[in-house]
């Protein structure tokens, strides 16, 4: 995996971007506000190295998470810092001066919530590009330092696989100044997988 | 503290007098903490899983060993750990180990199955046993992720949590 041409890093990015670009059309339509969206980033290299990549270690985010099964395997993360992460629940549930925790009751459903009207669809073209039957878990949500909440996601991922690659990309609702990343970690078997999906879309088509 | 080392997921350090090793964000990992009072050495070992069931591990074997970092699995570290500990000056009969983290931060991976972290503590226990190493005190389990300080001239764990 370590060993991905140009065009194939290419590749990938450009299919995340498919997957982003939707995530960010949702965001941009519930909260009707213009998102801005990164390039997307990609770590490719040993599962333990990947925190660096991934944030501020020490600083308390908030992660909603889920987990992702079917033809590809992987993960993905929705992650902003705990302010952020409250200001968006405020932003579109209208409830000011309600919780002012995120981790409380309804803001913390409503922040799960989000993450799958976000992530659902980047997921659906995900899966609709590569023509593969992918299938998102229930998302989960923590809030605490970065990497204590990454660990146990990175120890799963290398259960089975010492490499992991993941992609990055900011996301940001200037107006109402708010930013947090989207996150999709793959094992190199799912990468090879999507590479293979990518060949076979443009060698029939 | 005159030296403070700072270490992350899947590495050991061993201090030895005045030094403090630090390693943050410990959620499901479990760090190990080894002490030995009369020479007033010892270390952390910040482990991901407990052991190594990659089958095959071609990995390994090639170019690509300089990037392992030596204390991913329980075993390796606790293992590597004793011996850092020997070369620094410190005796396996005189140590005692604390052993931190453990947690299960979010119920996503594992589902009706045992955590992760449950399994690495389980590990360590069964690690420090064989090694005739006594588990002096845990503060393992439970859903928050930890900072930890150690400090080679008292042996002291200092342990904070932001939530």
């Amino acid at each position: 995996m370590a060993y991905l041409s140009e065009e194939e890093k290419d590749q990938l990015i450009e299919v995340i971007n498919i997957g982003v670009g939707n995530a960010s059309t949702a965001l941009s339509q519930m909260v009707n506000e213009q998102v801005t969206l990164s390039v997307p980033e990609m770590y490719a290299g040993p599962v333990e190295n990947a925190l660096d990549f991934i944030g501020e270690s020490e600083q308390v985010q908030t992660a909603v998470l889920f987990t992702v099964s079917g033809d590809i395997d992987g993960m993905m993360f929705l992650i902003f810092s705990s302010e952020d992460a409250l200001k968006l629940v405020q932003l579109v549930s209208k409830q000011y001066n309600q919780e002012k925790s995120i981790t409380k009751g309804s803001n913390e459903s409503a922040l799960k919530e989000i993450g799958n009207v976000l992530l659902g669809p980047a997921l659906g073209a995900l899966s609709h590009f590569l023509d593969a039957h992918i299938v998102q878990s229930v998302p989960e949500l923590a809030s605490d330092m970065l990497d204590s909440v990454i660990d146990e996601a990175l120890s799963e991922v290398l259960k089975s696989s010492k490499a992991a690659m993941i992609f990055k990309t900011e996301f940001s609702v200037k107006s109402k100044d708010i930013s947090g990343h989207f996150f999709f970690l793959f094992e190199p078997k799912a990468t090879d997988e999507i590479l293979k999906m990518i060949k076979e879309k443009y060698t029939t088509s | 503290m005159s030296n403070t080392v700072k270490i992350g997921i899947g590495e050991l350090a061993v201090g030895k007098g005045r030094e403090c090793i630090k390693t943050s964000g410990v959620g499901s990992c479990v760090v190990i903490a080894l002490y030995d009072p009369d020479v007033k050495v010892g270390g952390l070992a910040h482990a991901m899983l407990p052991t190594n069931k990659i089958s095959g591990d071609k990995e390994t074997k090639n170019k690509s060993v300089h990037l392992e970092k030596t204390a991913k699995y329980v075993d390796e570290a606790i293992r590597e750990l004793i011996l850092t500990v020997e070369k620094k000056g410190g005796k396996r009969e005189r140590l005692s180990a604390k052993l931190v983290g453990g947690a299960q931060m979010t119920p996503l991976f594992g589902g009706l199955k045992e955590s992760i972290g449950v399994e690495n503590v389980r590990e360590a226990r069964k690690q420090l046993k064989a090694y005739a190493i006594p588990l002096v005190n845990e503060d393992t389990g439970g859903s928050i992720g930890k900072l930890i300080e150690f400090y080679s001239d008292s042996g002291l764990l200092k342990i904070t949590s932001m939530i």
